[in-house]
């Protein structure tokens, strides 16, 4: 059988699917990168089931966008991670976080991931419902020995964005409690007077010294001491 | 006139502006004219005058020329000459690539695609297979079809009931692999015993579980996502299941499914 020769035209149009389906190949080959920011958001959001998400903040990074969403009585930090294919950039769906909208808290805390906090520096965002709050101070103890705790304070008295703090807390070298919902949050006003403080987290209530007076929480009791 | 076929397609060709098919074109006017020389020379005419009768019968070079650069067009023949090398070279690039991420996938990840939650990774931790399950359970959960196709329901050597579980997760949306929902799932049996897989401090639950529910991501591709899990330890006396993924305090999705070893519908 003689074999078809195709005209001029109908080469062109093979070359070009051809061209298409290797592009294809090679988009699939890459692992589907998303080419803008809003859809790599969408796609974040769906994999968390927290489609429709207002978007209340976000923050530039050098390595992708960091952004602040509010669904329902919920708050959530989603991390999105850029990377260059070509000269071009792609957007990758990174981390996510939520915290939901206590009642009667006016301070939702929202941690970078759970791990211990002082292995690396961690960023909090501490989302305010409550207006009259200008600053935030987060408090840790860091444990030096069986001993001897030494209290770490964490201070931001301006808002990153809408009604979002960030505290970036950074590690001493030194061991700590592991989980970081064992910080106390305090919010205050303009003047400097509290507003609002979360209770002693468990773990203090029954390894640190609470001050009967005072309610500060001090070095370890020593008749504790085994 | 041109003394030989070599002049005549010389000067053919020079009126055709597209070089890369002059060659062509030439091969083709010489193949034509060796065959009516041939058969010239086949009716008894000597070579020389056949020659020049098959050159004549040609034509004119120049109105020869001017038609076929009208059929070759400059800017047609240069687009798909520039389309079949950057559609090669794509090909080329995107194979080559496509095989060499192809090999650590294969290595690890999506080696877990034949490497399915079976029978006996299920009783690789010790214990005896007291059913078998395969519900039809599934339901749709925002851009996710989501099945649990495969269930064992084991004895553990202490005597606990445990339920072993594989659950799907399918989209056709590459960009939204990978769901997140193995530490929001929970179940409770039809006795009302509860499941968790953690604290559920943010729902403000309060009643003791009867057990725990834990899953991991087993299994990731662009289009469908698996998941393991069990529950353990599961009323001995209860006869079904329902598994309900509940990230922010509401139902995302729920899958019902019988412990018995009939097939049913979730």
């Amino acid at each position: 059988m003689a074999r078809r020769t195709l005209t001029r035209p109908q080469r062109l149009l093979r070359d070009v699917l051809i061209l298409l389906l290797s592009l294809l190949l090679l988009y699939a080959a890459l692992g589907f990168p998303i080419p803008a920011a809003e859809a790599a958001l969408r796609a974040l959001e769906e994999r968390q089931f927290f489609s429709g998400a207002q978007v209340v903040g976000q923050v530039q990074r050098e390595e992708g966008r960091s952004y602040a969403l509010r669904r329902g009585d919920w708050y959530a930090r989603a991390d999105l991670h850029c990377r260059l294919i070509l000269g071009l950039p792609f957007w990758e769906p990174g981390q996510f976080r939520a915290a939901p909208v206590r009642p009667g808290v006016p301070l939702t805390p929202v941690p970078e991931e759970e791990r211990s906090f002082f292995s690396q520096p961690q960023e909090v965002w501490v989302f305010s419902d409550d207006p009259a709050i200008a600053s935030v101070t987060l408090e840790i103890p860091a444990r030096l020995s069986p001993t001897m705790v030494r209290m770490y304070t964490f201070s931001q008295g301006e808002k990153a964005f809408g009604n979002c703090f960030i505290l970036t807390c950074y590690p001493p070298n030194m061991s700590s409690y592991s989980y970081p919902q064992d910080f106390r949050l305090s919010g205050y006003d303009r003047e400097g007077e509290l507003v609002w403080q979360s209770p002693l987290p468990e773990e203090w209530v029954e390894d640190l010294y609470v001050s009967p007076g005072t309610g500060d929480v001090l070095f370890q009791d020593p008749t504790r001491v085994p | 006139m041109a003394d030989n076929f070599a002049d005549y397609c010389a000067a053919v060709c020079a009126l055709v502006r597209f070089k890369p098919d002059r060659e062509a074109i030439a091969g083709e006017l010489t193949a034509h004219m060796e065959d009516h020389m041939a058969a010239l020379e086949a009716e008894g005419a000597p070579r020389e005058e056949a020659k020049a009768r098959a050159i004549e019968a040609m034509g004119d070079p120049e109105a020869l020329g001017k038609a076929l650069d009208a059929l070759h067009s400059p800017l047609l023949g240069w687009l798909q000459l520039w389309m079949w090398r950057l559609s090669r070279l794509a090909a080329v690039i995107s194979i080559s690539l496509s095989l060499l991420l192809a090999v650590g996938p294969v290595r690890s990840g999506w080696a877990g695609l034949w490497d399915v939650f079976d029978r006996e990774e299920v009783l690789a931790g010790g214990g005896e297979v007291v059913a078998e399950l395969r519900p039809k359970a599934s339901c749709r959960a925002g851009g996710y079809t989501v099945a649990l196709p495969r269930a064992w329901v084991v004895r553990q050597e202490d005597g606990e009931l445990w339920v072993y579980f594989l659950l799907r997760a399918g989209h056709l949306d590459p960009w939204i692999q990978r769901p997140d929902f193995g530490a929001a799932l929970s179940a409770r049996d039809d006795l009302g015993g509860a499941y968790r897989s953690r604290p559920d401090a943010a729902t403000g639950a309060s009643e003791e579980p009867a057990g725990e529910v834990a899953a991991y991501r087993s299994t990731s591709t662009p289009f469908f996502t698996c998941y393991e899990g069990r529950i353990y330890p599961v009323d001995p006396a209860a006869e079904r299941i329902v598994l309900t993924c509940a990230p922010y305090g509401e139902t995302v999705f729920s899958l019902s499914f019988s412990l018995e070893e009939v097939e049913t519908d979730g």
